[in-house]
C-alpha cells in the first residue's frame, strides 16, 4: 500500500479529534490512557517528521498486548461497557502507529464517531449532547481538512455549519417518525450495580443512608394540580416477612396479580407521569392505588406494581390513582402471614401489645399512638445502634430513630396486638417545580410508613413517623432534616444543600426543569410519544397517511437544503457570453473559417485577419467583447455592458450584408 | 471472451453518450454520484449505531445516527454543487512524433463557487487535483502518450472529487475535442538515395572545386560534417564549410518509392527521419508520397507541412485541418 502523505494541518486535526474524543472518556478510563495517547501522537509525529521509522508488526503487536493487559488489569472484568470502551479507545490511539494510508486515516476518522456515540450510553444529560456536538464539529473539519492544501478554517467551518444545519430536520424527522422497539437481544447496562435507591430489605438505617444521598429518584408531572406534600405517599413495595431485624419482600416465586377491580366509584382520580431515573427497575412507584399503562407491567394482590422482566435504564409511565379508594384485597393467607412474628424477640414490646388485645382492632391502633405520643420520641438520621431486640431497645431505649424505626416497632406491636399490618417503603413528599408544574423526588424522600388491615375498611395506611415528626410529613424530609449533619452529607456539592437561598433554589430549579423537559421529550422518548405526536399531528392516522407523511417529511427537508445548496445554478445550458461568441463564430464559419477544435479565440482572431481582412475590424471588437465578458464577474455592470456589446456585434454582423464568401 | 465483448460494447454505448465537445459545462446531465469506499463503512458504522441506539434504547444514539444520516444525503448536494456549473474547455496542442507524450492544455474557470480538490486526468496517466478560487481560471495541461500517428484524439477524461467529507465519490467522463497531430516516429532507414545522379558526388566532394563551388563559410551548429573541408582543417584553419552552388539549388526528394523494401508504416517512418535530416543539414528537398507531392524547400513551414503530410497518410483525416 502505498503511503500517502497528509498535510501538516490534517494531521493537526486528527490529533485534534482523538483528543476532543477520548477526553470526556477519561472518568471512566485508566488513568494512563490520557499519557499513552500523548507518548504514541508524539511517536506518530516523529514518524510524520521522517525522524523516525514507523514500528514494526512485532512491536506494534506487542504494545497492543500490553495495552489489552493493562485494560484487564484495570477492570478485572470484559463484560462490563466501561472495559469494552478502553479498549475500543486504546486500538484508537495505537491505531496511530499504522497509519500509512489515506484510508487508514478515514477508518480512524470512523471509530472517532462510534466513541462519540459511546458517551452517549454513560450519559444522556444535556451536557453530554453538547460535548458531542463540538466533538461532530472538530470530526467534520477533520474530515474536510484532507481537502485542503492548506490550513483554511473559515471556509472550512462554513461548510460545516452549512451541512449541520441542513441536516438538522431531516433528523428530526427521522427522530420523531422512526419506529421504536423493544432491544434486538440485552446488553450490560453502564454501572448498574452501584445505584442508590429503595431496595427489597428493610433493616435498621437503610432508610437513613438514602436520606445522605441528593440524588433524584424520579420525578412526576400532574396533569392537573400537585396535590398537598402529605397526601403524596409514593407507594414502592410491601415488606411482610420479619426476622426479627430486617424487613423482607414476601418470598413466594408468583406473585399473583391482583384479581378484584379498583373500587374506584365516588373517588377523585390525580393523573401524572413518572420518570424513574437510571437503574435497573422492577417495580413501579405510584400514589395507591393506581393504575397504570405500561406493557409488562402489572399490578399484585399487594397493591404493588411490578413487572414482569427488569425494566433498565429511565423508566417512563403513566398513571392514574385514586387516592380515596380502599385497598380491599386481603386473603386469608395474606393476613395470617400479616400477622407472624419470630418468636423470641422483643418481649416488652409483645408483652405491652397483648395488653390492647381486648380492644376493636382500630382502637389498637390509636393505643400505639398514644404510646408513642406519651413517650419523648426523637425524629433523627443518626439513631444509636440497637441490639438483638431492636424494637424494645428502641422502644423502651434509645427512642430515637428514623421512619424505618417507627415502622419496623409499629408493624411489629400491631403484630402482636393481633392486627394484620406490614410496611411499606417508598418516597414521601417530594420538591415542587412551581415553574414547571412537576415534583422532583429524591432519594432523600425515601420513606417507610405502615398498613394495617381493618375489617369492612381493607388496608389502611398508618405512618407512626407522622405522630412523632409531623414536619417530615407536612413539609417534606428537606425542612424536617434540615439541622441534620449527615442530611445529604454524601453530596458536598450539592445545589440542594443551599435551598436556604432563595435564588440558588430558583436556578437549580430551573435547571432541573430543562433537564426535565429533556428527559421526558428526548431521553424518554418512546412508542407512546411518538404515537401522542403521531395522532395529534393526523386526524386518525392510518397506516397509508402515516407512510406518506413521512415519506413527505423525509423529502421536505431535503428538497430544501438541494435549494439552498443549489439556488445559483439557474436553468442555463451555456454562459451566454460563450453562447454569443460561438454564433458569432458560427457566422464566419458559414463563409469557410472554421474555428479550430481548441484554438483559442486570440489565435482564431488573427487567423480571420490573415484570411479574410474585411472581416477583421468586426471580428476583433466580438473578441475583445467576448474576452472583457469573461474575465469580468458576473452580474458586474462592465460584464453586462460586454454582453450588450456582443448581442449588438452579433446582429450586426458584416456577413449579413457581404453574403456568402467561397471557401477557401 | 464475453467479459471483452460487454466491454467494447460499453465502450461503444459511452462514445456515443459523451459527444466529443470543445468546452463543457459540467450539469447533472453527466455527474455520477455514489458511495465512495469510505462512504459504505461510514453506511456500516451507521448500522451498527443504529443496532447500538436500539439495543440500549438509547435516544441519543438514535438522535446522533439520524443526524450522521442525515448528513449523508445533505452532503449530496455539497458534492455536486462543488462540481456542477465547472466549466472545462479544450486548450491548444502541440503536434508530437509517435511514441512521445502528448501535452493537451485545458482551461478551467470555476464560475460562481470555490471548487475545492477536484481531479482530473486520464485513469491510466493518474489524476492531478486542483483547486479553484471563486471566478478563478486556471490552465492545466496533461499528458498522455499519443503512440499512433495521425491525429491522436486522447481518451475520455475523468474528473473526480470527494469534497466535502469523502462519504460521496462524485465523477464525470467527458471527451473533450482535442486533437494532437501525430507525425510517425522517426527511424532511420540508411541514406538518401540520389534520384537521378545528376549531384553524383557533388554534394559529398572532399574539395572545394567543380563548376558549382561558391565558396566557404564558417562552421556553425547544424551545418553537415559531409561538406566540411577537413584538409583545411587538418593545417590548423577554423573548420570550414563548402558551399556548392549546385548543390544549394539542386533537390532531394525524399521519394516513397525509395524505401519500397519496407512496409508502409516503416516508410514513413523513414521518410520522416529523411525530413529531419535534410532539415538539420539545411537542404532543400521535396517530399513524394502517393497522392501528396511536396515541391523542395525547406524551413519550419514546408518541415511541418512534410510531416503532416507523413501524419495523416492514409488515415483520411488529411483533407483538412
Amino acid at each position: 500500500m502505498a503511503e500517502v502523505r497528509v498535510t501538516r494541518h490534517a494531521l493537526f486535526w486528527l490529533f485534534a479529534a482523538q483528543l476532543v474524543v477520548i477526553a470526556p472518556h477519561l472518568p471512566i478510563l485508566p488513568l494512563w490512557t490520557a499519557l499513552v495517547w500523548g507518548l504514541v501522537a508524539l511517536w506518530y509525529w516523529k514518524i510524520y517528521r521522517g525522524d523516525w521509522h514507523f514500528p514494526g508488526r512485532a512491536v506494534t503487536w506487542s504494545l497492543s498486548l500490553v495495552a489489552v493487559v493493562g485494560v484487564a488489569l484495570e477492570y478485572r472484568t470484559a463484560l462490563e461497557l466501561e472495559p469494552q470502551v478502553a479498549l475500543l479507545v486504546t486500538a484508537f490511539i495505537l491505531k496511530l502507529l499504522e497509519l500509512k494510508t489515506l484510508r487508514d486515516h478515514w477508518l480512524l476518522l470512523m471509530l472517532a464517531y462510534f466513541l462519540v456515540a459511546c458517551s452517549f450510553v454513560f450519559s444522556t444529560s444535556i451536557g453530554t449532547v453538547l460535548i458531542a456536538l463540538g466533538q461532530l464539529i472538530i470530526l467534520l473539519l477533520a474530515q474536510q481538512s484532507l481537502f485542503r492544501p492548506q490550513l483554511a478554517v473559515r471556509p472550512m467551518l462554513r461548510q460545516t455549519f452549512k451541512v449541520f444545519a441542513q441536516s438538522i430536520p431531516l433528523m428530526l424527522v427521522l427522530f420523531v417518525v422512526f419506529p421504536r422497539f423493544g432491544p434486538l437481544w440485552s446488553v450490560p447496562l453502564p454501572g448498574d450495580s452501584a445505584r442508590t435507591g429503595m431496595s427489597e430489605t428493610m433493616a435498621p438505617g437503610d432508610v437513613s443512608r438514602l436520606s445522605r444521598s441528593s440524588e433524584l429518584a424520579f420525578r412526576a408531572s400532574f396533569t392537573g394540580e400537585v396535590p398537598p406534600q402529605p397526601s403524596l405517599y409514593w407507594r414502592g413495595l410491601v415488606l411482610e416477612e420479619f426476622d426479627g431485624r430486617t424487613w423482607q419482600r414476601d418470598k413466594g416465586f408468583m406473585r399473583p396479580p391482583l384479581t378484584s377491580e379498583l373500587d374506584t366509584a365516588g373517588t377523585e382520580s390525580l393523573r401524572y407521569e413518572v420518570i424513574l431515573e437510571h437503574g435497573v427497575h422492577d417495580w413501579l412507584l405510584a400514589i395507591a392505588p393506581a393504575t397504570i399503562e405500561r406493557r409488562g407491567a402489572y399490578q399484585d394482590i399487594n397493591y404493588q406494581w411490578l413487572t414482569r422482566t427488569a425494566l433498565s435504564g429511565r423508566v417512563r409511565y403513566e398513571a392514574v390513582s385514586y387516592p380515596g379508594a380502599p385497598l380491599t384485597q386481603g386473603s386469608a393467607y395474606t393476613l395470617a402471614k400479616n400477622l407472624r412474628l419470630p418468636g423470641g424477640f422483643n418481649p416488652r414490646m409483645q408483652e405491652l401489645a397483648a395488653g390492647w388485645r381486648e380492644l376493636v382492632p382500630a382502637e389498637r391502633v390509636e393505643a400505639a399512638k398514644a404510646f408513642f405520643l406519651s413517650q419523648p420520641f426523637v425524629y433523627t438520621l443518626e439513631p444509636p445502634k440497637l441490639g438483638t431486640h431492636s424494637i424494645d431497645d428502641f422502644l423502651f431505649g434509645s427512642r430515637r430513630g428514623f421512619c424505618e424505626h417507627y415502622a419496623s416497632s409499629f408493624v411489629g406491636m400491631m403484630r402482636a396486638a393481633g392486627v394484620p399490618a406490614r410496611v411499606v417503603v417508598g418516597y414521601q413528599g417530594g420538591e415542587r417545580n412551581e415553574a414547571g408544574n412537576y415534583l422532583l423526588v429524591h432519594q432523600s424522600d425515601a420513606h417507610a410508613w405502615t398498613e394495617v388491615w381493618l375489617e369492612g375498611q381493607g388496608w389502611v395506611r398508618v405512618d407512626p413517623t407522622g405522630w412523632v415528626a409531623p414536619d417530615r410529613i407536612e413539609l417534606g424530609a428537606d425542612i424536617a432534616l434540615a439541622g441534620e449533619s449527615a442530611f445529604l452529607s454524601d453530596d458536598v456539592v450539592s445545589l440542594r444543600r443551599f435551598s436556604g437561598f432563595s435564588a440558588i433554589a430558583r436556578l437549580r430549579l430551573l435547571l432541573d426543569r430543562v433537564e426535565y423537559q429533556w428527559v421526558r421529550w428526548i431521553v424518554n422518548f418512546d412508542s407512546d410519544r411518538q404515537w401522542d405526536i403521531l395522532s395529534r399531528l393526523f386526524e386518525n392516522p392510518d397506516n397509508r397517511t402515516l407512510a406518506l407523511a413521512v415519506l413527505v417529511a423525509l423529502a421536505v427537508p431535503l428538497l430544501i437544503s438541494a435549494l439552498l445548496t443549489l439556488s445559483w445554478q439557474k436553468a442555463r445550458k451555456q454562459v451566454p457570453e460563450v453562447k454569443l461568441y460561438e454564433r458569432c463564430c458560427a457566422l464566419l464559419e458559414r463563409r469557410g473559417l472554421r474555428r479550430g477544435a481548441g484554438e483559442a479565440p486570440g489565435d482564431y482572431a488573427r487567423r480571420v485577419a490573415r484570411e479574410a481582412p474585411e472581416l477583421a475590424p468586426w471580428f476583433d471588437q466580438v473578441t475583445a467583447a467576448f474576452s472583457r465578458a469573461s474575465y469580468q464577474p458576473g452580474g458586474s455592470l462592465a460584464y453586462t455592458q460586454a454582453i450588450a456589446e456582443l448581442k449588438r456585434l452579433e446582429g450586426e454582423s458584416p456577413s449579413r450584408r457581404w453574403g456568402r464568401r467561397k471557401p477557401a | 471472451m464475453l467479459a471483452q465483448r460487454l466491454r467494447d460494447r460499453w465502450e461503444r454505448w459511452l462514445s456515443q453518450r459523451i459527444k466529443p465537445v470543445n468546452q463543457v459545462i459540467l450539469q447533472q446531465n453527466r455527474i455520477f454520484i455514489f458511495l465512495s469506499r469510505t462512504g459504505l463503512g461510514f453506511l456500516l458504522l451507521l448500522v451498527l449505531l443504529l443496532v447500538m441506539a436500539i439495543n440500549f434504547q438509547n435516544n441519543l444514539i438514535f438522535g446522533f445516527t439520524f443526524w450522521l444520516f442525515s448528513l449523508l444525503l445533505v452532503v449530496i448536494f455539497h458534492t455536486y454543487a462543488n462540481f456542477a456549473g465547472l466549466e472545462i474547455q479544450a486548450g491548444n496542442t502541440q503536434a508530437v512524433f509517435a511514441g512521445e507524450i502528448a501535452e493537451c492544455s485545458l482551461f478551467l474557470r470555476a464560475h460562481q463557487r470555490e471548487r475545492v480538490a477536484i481531479q482530473i486526468g486520464w485513469p491510466d496517466t493518474g489524476l492531478q487535483t486542483v483547486w479553484l478560487d471563486r471566478g478563478e481560471e486556471k490552465t492545466l495541461s496533461l499528458r498522455h502518450v499519443a503512440d499512433q500517428r495521425g491525429y491522436y484524439r486522447p481518451p475520455r477524461l475523468r474528473l473526480e472529487s470527494h469534497y466535502p467529507l469523502a462519504l460521496l465519490r462524485t465523477w464525470s467522463w467527458i471527451q473533450l475535442d482535442w486533437r494532437v497531430l501525430v507525425y510517425p516516429a522517426p527511424v532511420w532507414p540508411g541514406e538518401i538515395p540520389q534520384t537521378s545522379g545528376e549531384h553524383e558526388g557533388a554534394a559529398v566532394s572532399a574539395e572545394p572545386w567543380g563548376d558549382d563551388f561558391a565558396g566557404f563559410h564558417q562552421y556553425q551548429p547544424g551545418d553537415s560534417l559531409r561538406r566540411a573541408y577537413w584538409r583545411a582543417y587538418a593545417k590548423g584553419l577554423p573548420l570550414l564549410i563548402m558551399e556548392h552552388a549546385q548543390s544549394v539549388e539542386s533537390d532531394i526528394w525524399l521519394d516513397w518509392d525509395a524505401l519500397a523494401h519496407l512496409g508502409p508504416e516503416a516508410r514513413l517512418s523513414g521518410l520522416c527521419a529523411w525530413v529531419l535530416h535534410c532539415e538539420e543539414q539545411a537542404l532543400p528537398y521535396g517530399l513524394k508520397i502517393p497522392g501528396t507531392v511536396l515541391a523542395p524547400a525547406r524551413g519550419e513551414q514546408h518541415r511541418a507541412a512534410c510531416l503532416k503530410a507523413l501524419a495523416l497518410f492514409d488515415t483520411g483525416a488529411g483533407a483538412h485541418g
